[in-house]
């Protein structure tokens, strides 16, 4: 399910374009994260 | 993509941050990355294990990707945001920068998006004449 408005996102671990991981915890642990889901390049 | 890239120090004086998902792999990730000159991390889910998670996984196109969606997570990992998108209709980062500031609530933006997408579409039509459809997509 979509997490909606008011409710605590699940965490994840992800790589990203360097290789470097990042988990959601640790992307919001500065401030409010903008979360962009895009369809890819192409 | 590109948008937030552009308004990025806007965000960040805001007080937030910027992050891409989709399930690219790391090379096509790191082109994009270049190619836009991204001043944030994309992410890639190439296993579609978040995309699925999150219920955003749209299998009917190009071997299954991510449908476009916009969240707000705020320091506890709860949702402030969230805009479920297409891509001739996406949250504005004016709007996204205006919800940021406190000087709007999400369900404004909600309203809002509906009226701004008229726009998103024929600029769509537009940048699909002038450039073809082969561009990357925001």
């Amino acid at each position: 399910m979509t997490p909606d408005v008011g409710n605590e996102a699940p965490d994840f671990k992800l790589f990203d374009s360097t290789g470097a991981t990042h988990s959601l915890a640790s992307l919001v642990a500065n401030g409010p994260r903008v979360v962009v889901f895009y369809r890819g390049h192409w | 993509m590109a948008e937030y890239a552009r308004d990025y120090e806007k965000i960040r004086a805001a007080g937030a941050d910027v992050v891409a998902i989709s399930v690219d792999d790391q090379a096509r990730s790191r082109a994009l990355h270049t190619q836009l000159a991204l001043p944030y991390p994309v992410l890639c889910d190439p296993t579609r294990a978040v995309v699925r998670e999150w219920d955003l996984y749209n299998p009917r196109e190009k071997g299954g990707i991510a449908i476009p969606a916009v969240f707000v997570i705020g320091p506890d990992r709860r949702v402030r945001y969230r805009s479920i998108d297409s891509t001739v209709q996406r949250v504005s980062t004016d709007a996204v920068l205006r919800l940021l500031r406190g000087e709007v609530r999400g369900e404004m933006l909600a309203r809002e998006r509906v009226h701004a997408g008229l726009g998103e579409f024929a600029r769509a039509i537009a940048n699909a004449f002038r450039r073809g459809s082969r561009t990357p997509q925001e």
